[in-house]
């Protein structure tokens, strides 16, 4: 055992050249949380922030490029069909884009948890129900599933909330469960069983706490998963309806004008991008930081 | 053991059909997180620049390589009579030919018939041309016509042209080359309704491969049809009447509009159907025509708020309808004349104007009706079904809320904005507001009627000085008469308004270079009218 590792020299560099990278670039560490910081502040001040409201229309401005002025102002992104400035209707998005992200992870990290939990503790027939379900979603392919289900039951923020869930919870299942088997076998755990604590006190307050640390990683990760997918279903039309707006839908109603007015669709995609690689990037560094790289 | 994170190498084999064997060493990641979620971001982004990347054009270009047309939903059948979609139209409308048909100009003009008289009020007779034959050799006489007729209106056919067909009783055969139509009724209407009769060939039409298989009497005959690609059409060597020069022809499917744009671009196809505006600097050619297509915002009628006409008049006043066609529209529109109808049609009214826009007279209009604080109301817009409806709702929405009327704009998927339609407007769930476009391609005053009668099935206005009007139109043959009465009816339609007016619409064709077409004032593609330029 202690060979193999050993043996392994890259692996040894590369994490030293990890813990290199994470001592000598401070600067870059603070990036994307910085860019996180950014989004959270943007949904939530972004009316004060935004240059202008985001429904006011202009249609003798319409469609005006990044960097153009009307008659009303600078419009640092440019302008729309209907000539509401892009910037002002990013900023509108960014506050539900999030939302969803967030709530519809949360939803999922607490099922996910639970089901984990149980079955990593209990195992049996628990165990093997959950993991069996957990298989089988993920056999399916689940963004059509959510498909199925917004076309059935209508599009709505609500519904986008309650299907997205579904996406990210068997990564929570199985990371939790993994642990729990581990932490199962531990002497405090042994001790508390001893003591007569019943088993869902011992998953609250010692198995919990225990797997807290990788799940606020994985959860980090999801949230930039989710908000994709969010973005995937309002593309389709199924997803956030106006006058809502996200980031997916400025993209799905700027693609008509796509071969003329690039921006439209340009602009919030990079911004999706952005938010998506930044959630990454943070949970890559967490995962350096509390030395648990999967 | 879980495996530290880390690079997998391994060699993948390659293709060694050029030479020795060469192993490739390519490392190939144990991908972390991060890239997996990118690539899927990227691959949102590229849904929506795929179409860019799509041109792998193979067609040589010769001067005989069939002229390309391209739609974006594939037909459910070419059975003429079945259905009136306007892409399987594409298709079927140069395959099949009626009795009567529209020139160029929109006048009636005679096609499989020669001539036509009313015999008595419920009986058009119709001299045939002689020694027209279908495609498959069956020849075209009386009894086919008859035939055609009473197909279209057998209750077991299922066709969803119903509406073209009402009010015709049957058709009986007079001699080989006279056919008489019969009408419940008096029916004015009757001969520019048998401009949307195809007639089919009673052999073939039996089969059931007719839907994928059509035969009719047009310059063009079917030729075959992969699904989910393409049908393809082909002259008619033996056509009656003049020949086109366009030989060979395909129709493609491409349910993209960005694709069909830059598949013009790239000169993989010649024709392509309602491009927006904007697009129309990225074409080698265009067309760019008035269509017989008028944009409005029906109103609920029985709401309360919208009770009073002086309100629904105020409405009219908020809207800035110039502004929209020269802007939205890149003046590939116009306002219409407060009416369904343009210049030269079956009941237009001359002295209408389009209702000006001044908010102030709005506001004070607003106030008398017992709304100086205004209302709010949903305006219901179906998706992608209307070039810039969604638009066109946002905007009237936002000129609404200006003279104190807040109006939220609701999405909908086609078929569930057609049932809302449906919902009287006295019973709950009916519509506030609706915006649409009347198509009047039988250049008539009494294709409305469903919208503005008390009983119409879209209707959500009940005025019983328009249903006697419509009702003494429809029972007389005496086309100035008609004409007069229905120019009342539009005059009522603006002192007492069923929808906010907008705009006439524009279509618009992408056409390339070497396409030359003289197109028609209705929707209709005839490929006879094209022509190759060099």
């Amino acid at each position: 055992m202690l060979d193999a590792r050993l043996g392994r020299n890259e692996d040894i560099e590369e994490a030293r050249a990890l813990a290199r990278q994470a001592t000598l670039s401070r600067a870059g560490d603070l990036f994307w949380p910085a860019v996180i910081v950014a989004l959270v502040l943007l949904a939530l001040t972004g009316d004060a922030l935004a240059p202008y409201a985001p429904t006011a229309q202009d249609v003798g401005a319409r469609l005006l490029p990044p960097f153009a002025t009307s008659s009303r102002g600078f419009h640092l992104l440019g302008t729309d069909p209907l000539g509401r400035d892009l910037l002002s209707t990013m900023i509108a998005g960014t506050r539900l884009s999030l939302f969803i992200g967030v709530t519809a992870t949360f939803i999922g990290l607490v099922i996910g948890v639970g089901l984990g939990m149980a079955a990593g503790y209990y195992g049996g027939s628990v165990d093997r129900l959950v993991m069996r379900l957990a298989e089988a979603q993920t056999a399916m392919p689940m963004f059509l599933v959510a498909i199925l289900f917004l076309v059935v039951l209508g599009p709505s923020v609500f519904n986008v909330i309650i299907l997205l869930p579904a996406l990210v919870w068997p990564a929570f299942a199985r990371l939790v469960r993994a642990e729990t088997l581990r932490l199962r076998e531990t002497l405090y755990v042994e001790a508390a069983v001893a003591t007569g604590c019943t088993g869902p006190q011992v998953l609250w307050s010692h198995i919990l706490p225990n797997v807290a640390p990788r799940v606020a990683v994985l959860t980090v990760i999801e949230v930039g998963h989710v908000m994709l997918a969010e973005a995937g279903l309002s593309f389709l039309g199924i997803g956030v309806q106006p006058p809502d707006v996200t980031w997916g839908l400025l993209i799905a109603r700027g693609r008509p004008y796509l071969a003329v007015a690039w921006w439209l669709v340009t602009m919030p995609g990079v911004l999706l991008g952005l938010a998506v690689l930044a959630f990454n990037m943070l949970a890559r560094r967490f995962e350096v930081a509390s030395g648990s790289a999967a | 053991m879980t495996g530290p994170m880390g690079i997998e190498r391994r060699s993948i084999q390659q293709d060694t059909s050029r030479g020795g064997d060469v192993t490739m060493p390519v490392s190939k990641l144990v991908l972390p997180r991060a890239a997996v979620l990118t690539a899927v971001g990227l691959a949102v982004a590229l849904v929506a620049i795929g179409p860019w990347l799509e041109l792998g054009g193979a067609f040589a270009g010769t001067a005989t390589r069939p002229v390309v047309l391209t739609i974006t939903t594939e037909p459910a059948t070419l059975d003429a009579q079945a259905v009136n979609d306007r892409h399987s139209r594409v298709v079927s409308g140069n395959i099949f030919e009626t009795l009567l048909d529209r020139d160029r100009t929109g006048r009636l003009v005679p096609l499989l018939a020669e001539s036509y008289e009313a015999v008595n009020p419920t009986t058009w007779r119709f001299r045939l041309r002689r020694g027209v034959t279908f495609h498959n050799g069956e020849p075209f006489n009386a009894e086919v016509a008859a035939y055609s007729v009473n197909r279209i209106i057998d209750r077991n056919y299922r066709t969803t042209r119903g509406s073209y067909t009402v009010g015709i009783a049957g058709a009986r055969v007079v001699d080989e080359y006279t056919v008489e139509v019969l009408t419940s009724g008096v029916n004015a209407t009757l001969p520019v309704q048998m401009t949307s009769l195809p007639m089919v060939p009673p052999r073939a039409s039996q089969q059931r491969d007719f839907a994928w298989r059509p035969v009719g009497t047009g310059p063009y005959r079917f030729l075959g049809w992969v699904r989910g690609r393409e049908m393809r059409i082909a002259i008619n060597d033996n056509y009656w009447g003049p020949k086109p020069t366009i030989r060979e022809v395909v129709v493609r499917i491409i349910p993209d509009k960005q694709t069909e744009l830059l598949a013009l671009r790239a000169g993989e196809v010649d024709v392509v159907l309602d491009l927006l505006p904007e697009q129309i600097q990225l074409a080698p050619k265009h067309v760019s025509h008035p269509a017989p297509e008028y944009s409005y915002i029906a109103f609920n009628t029985h709401k309360r708020e919208m009770a009073d006409p002086r309100v629904r008049i105020a409405m009219n006043l908020a809207v800035d309808k110039e502004r929209l066609a020269r802007t939205i529209y890149q003046g590939h529109a116009r306002p219409n004349m407060s009416q369904h109808l343009s210049p030269g049609m079956v009941g237009f009214n001359p002295n209408l104007r389009p209702f000006p826009y001044d908010p102030a007279r709005a506001r004070q209009l607003l106030a008398e009706a017992g709304f100086p604080q205004g209302f709010a109301v949903v305006l219901n817009t179906p998706i992608g079904r209307y070039l810039k409806g969604e638009e066109t709702s946002e905007y009237v929405a936002q000129q609404l809320a200006q003279v104190g009327i807040q109006a939220r704009v609701q999405l909908h998927e086609w078929t569930a904005y057609q049932n809302l339609g449906r919902i009287p407007g006295d019973r709950p769930g009916a519509f506030d507001l609706k915006y649409g476009w009347n198509s009047n391609e039988w250049f008539d005053g009494s294709r409305i009627i469903a919208h503005i009668t008390c009983r119409g099935t879209s209707s959500k206005i009940c005025d019983p000085r328009i249903d006697e009007l419509m009702t003494r139109a429809n029972g007389t043959v005496d086309q100035r008469a008609r004409d007069e009465m229905y120019q009342q009816v539009w005059q009522i339609l603006n002192e007492n308004p069923y929808s906010i007016y907008l705009l006439q619409q524009n279509l618009i064709y992408g056409l390339s270079a070497r396409i030359q077409w003289r197109n028609r004032l209705d929707d209709e593609v005839r490929i006879a009218d094209m022509r190759l330029v060099r």
